[in-house]
C-alpha cells in the first residue's frame, strides 16, 4: 500500500515537472527527427526514459534542459535507424513543413493586421533560419528559443562550453545576415 | 576595454546574460558609455527577443498526448514491480499455482503414478522455490565463467583495439572510434554498432548514459573455435559493465535465474551481476556482466536502448 501510494506520488512529481515541458520537447524533437511519426516516437522514449531516471533528476535544476538532454542523447543512440540519412537527405522542404506547422499554430487574439504581421515575421525569421548551417541553428534554437544557459547547452549538445559561446555568437552574426538579405528580397518584391 | 575587445570578447555573452563578478561590471561599463556598442547589445537582444517571439514551441497533437501518458501509465505500473516487488510477484504466482494443483490432486483422487511423481517433481520445485528469497544455485556455466573472468581482466584498463586480421581499414577505423569516445563526441554507439556489424557480430552498443555509464569503447575478438565474438565496455561512477556476445548454439539459459525481464535474464554468479539475452539469428548469445548488485542491473538495462539489429 505505502508502496503503491510512494509510486502514485513519484509518478505525480514527475508529470508536475516534465510534462509542462512536453511542447518544448516536441518542438526539438521535430528538428531533430524531421517527421511527426519519428519526432512523436522519439518524444514518446524521452519522456518514458525520464520517469525511470527521475531519480537522477536534481530538484531545483532546469528540467527542460534535463529532459533535452536525453532527448538528445537518445537521438544521438541511433534508437532508430535511418534518422541519419533522413537527416542527409532532408532538406528546406522540411524548414518549409514546420513554418507552415508551427505558424499555423500561432494563436494570436490581437487584430488581424498584428497578426499578419507577426506570421510575416515568423516566416521571415523561420527562412532566415533555415539557410543558415544545423550546428549554429540548434545551438541558438537551445539559447534563445529553450532559453537554456550555455553549460546546459553544452550537456544537451555533449559539446564544449567555449564552442557554445562561438556558435552563438557566429550564429547571431549569421542570421542577422540572412535576415537582412531576406528583408532586401521582400523590398524588392513588395511583399 | 576597447570596442574591438568588446564586440570579439563579450557581446554575445552579455546578450545572453552570461557575464559574472567583475567581467560583467567591465561590459556595462563599457555599453554605457559607448553608444555603438550599446547598440550592438541592443540588436543582439533584439535578435533573441525575435527568435523567442516568432519562432513557435510547437504543441504535441492531442493524440500523441494520450499516447504518452498512457505509456506512462504503464511504464509507471511496471516500475512498481520491478525488482523486490516482482520476486514476491514470482513467489506469490508460484504459490497460487501450488495450490492449484494440491487442489485439483486432492479433487481428483487417486492418480497414475506417472502423473502423481511429475507432480511431485512439480510440487517439491515449486516449494523449494516458494521458500524464500534464496533462489537456486546457478550451476557452474562456462560462458559465465568466461564473462566473469574478462570483466575482471578488462574492467580497469580496457583498450578497444582492432580485430588480429585487420590489415584492411579495421584498424583505422577503431582506433577513430576509440578517440572519438575519448573525445566524448557522441555518436561512437552507432559508429561502434557499425563496426561490429561489419565484423558480423550483433550490433549491441546500449546506451547507458541515463544510468551514469559511458561507452569506453569495443573489441572484436575471435573465440577458442575461431568464431567473432564481441566486447563492449561501459564504465561510470558505479564501476563498469562489460557486454560480451559470442554464438553458443549449445547454450541453454541455466536454472537459478533470479529475474527475468522482457528478453533478459538475470543471474548472481560468483559475486557478479549477469543479464543473459539470447538473440534470434546464428545463435548469438550476449552476456552483461558487472559488480552492481542485480538489482541495480535489472534497472540499468530496463532503462537503456539496445542499437542491435538482431534483434
Amino acid at each position: 500500500m505505502g508502496k503503491s501510494r510512494s509510486s502514485r506520488d513519484r509518478r505525480l512529481q514527475f508529470e508536475q515537472a516534465a510534462l509542462p515541458h512536453l511542447d518544448a520537447l516536441y518542438t526539438s524533437a521535430l528538428r531533430l527527427a524531421r517527421n511527426r511519426d519519428d519526432a512523436e516516437d522519439l518524444l514518446q522514449e524521452t519522456v518514458l526514459r525520464a520517469y525511470r531516471s527521475f531519480h537522477q533528476f536534481n530538484p531545483g535544476t532546469n528540467c527542460r534542459a534535463w529532459l533535452l538532454t536525453i532527448l538528445y542523447n537518445h537521438f544521438r543512440s541511433g534508437y532508430r535507424r535511418g534518422w541519419r540519412e533522413q537527416l542527409a537527405n532532408s532538406g528546406d522542404e522540411f524548414e518549409q513543413e514546420l513554418e507552415s506547422l508551427s505558424v499555423a499554430q500561432d494563436d494570436g487574439h490581437d487584430n488581424p493586421e498584428r497578426i499578419v504581421a507577426d506570421h510575416s515575421a515568423a516566416r521571415l525569421i523561420q527562412r532566415a533560419l533555415a539557410t543558415i548551417p544545423e550546428e549554429f541553428r540548434e545551438t541558438l534554437l537551445l539559447v534563445d528559443l529553450q532559453e537554456l544557459d550555455y553549460q546546459e547547452v553544452a550537456d544537451v549538445l555533449n559539446i564544449p562550453l567555449g564552442t557554445v559561446k562561438s556558435r552563438v555568437s557566429r550564429g547571431r552574426a549569421l542570421l542577422r545576415a540572412a535576415l537582412e538579405k531576406l528583408a532586401i528580397g521582400a523590398g524588392k518584391t513588395g511583399t | 576595454m576597447t570596442c574591438r575587445d568588446y564586440i570579439k570578447k563579450f557581446l554575445t555573452v552579455h546578450a545572453d546574460d552570461e557575464l559574472i563578478g567583475r567581467e560583467r561590471r567591465a561590459a556595462d561599463s563599457h555599453v554605457a558609455g559607448c553608444i555603438v556598442c550599446r547598440q550592438q547589445l541592443a540588436e543582439d537582444r533584439r535578435l533573441k527577443a525575435l527568435i523567442r517571439g516568432h519562432v513557435p514551441i510547437t504543441r504535441v497533437p492531442a493524440d500523441a498526448r494520450l499516447r504518452i501518458r498512457s505509456a506512462l501509465g504503464r511504464a509507471s505500473q511496471s516500475l512498481d514491480v520491478a525488482p523486490n516487488a516482482l520476486e514476491g510477484m514470482i513467489y506469490s504466482t508460484l504459490r497460487h499455482l501450488r495450490d492449484a494443483v494440491l487442489a485439483t490432486v486432492s479433487r481428483t483422487g487417486p492418480v497414475p503414478a506417472s502423473i502423481a511423481a511429475i507432480a511431485s517433481v512439480a510440487l517439491i520445485a515449486i516449494i523449494t522455490t516458494s521458500r524464500g528469497p534464496s533462489p537456486i544455485p546457478v550451476p557452474a556455466t562456462p560462458a559465465f565463467d568466461l564473462a566473469v573472468a574478462k570483466f575482471d581482466t578488462l574492467a580497469e584498463d580496457f583498450v578497444p583495439t582492432a580485430p588480429a586480421e585487420s590489415e584492411d581499414s579495421h584498424g583505422a577505423y577503431y582506433a577513430w572510434v576509440m578517440d572519438r569516445d575519448r573525445a566524448g563526441s557522441g555518436d561512437e554507439s552507432s559508429d561502434l554498432a557499425r563496426t561490429y556489424r561489419e565484423a558480423g557480430v550483433p550490433e549491441e552498443v546500449f546506451n547507458f548514459e541515463p544510468v551514469g555509464y559511458g561507452l569506453i569503447g569495443g573489441q572484436v575478438a575471435e573465440s577458442a573455435d575461431g568464431r567473432p565474438m564481441s566486447y563492449t565496455m561501459y564504465r561510470g561512477e558505479k564501476g563498469q559493465i562489460l557486454s560480451i556476445c559470442l554464438r553458443a548454439p549449445e547454450m541453454a539459459a541455466p536454472v537459478g535465474a533470479r529475474y527475468w525481464a522482457g528478453t533478459h535474464t538475470f543471474y548472481e554468479y560468483k559475486g557478479h551481476s549477469i543479464a543473459l539475452t539470447f538473440y534470434p539469428a546464428e545463435h548469438y548469445i550476449s552476456i552483461l556482466v558487472s559488480r552492481e548488485p542485480i538489482n541495480d542491473l535489472l534497472r540499468d538495462v530496463s532503462v537503456a536502448e539496445t542499437d542491435s539489429s538482431n534483434s
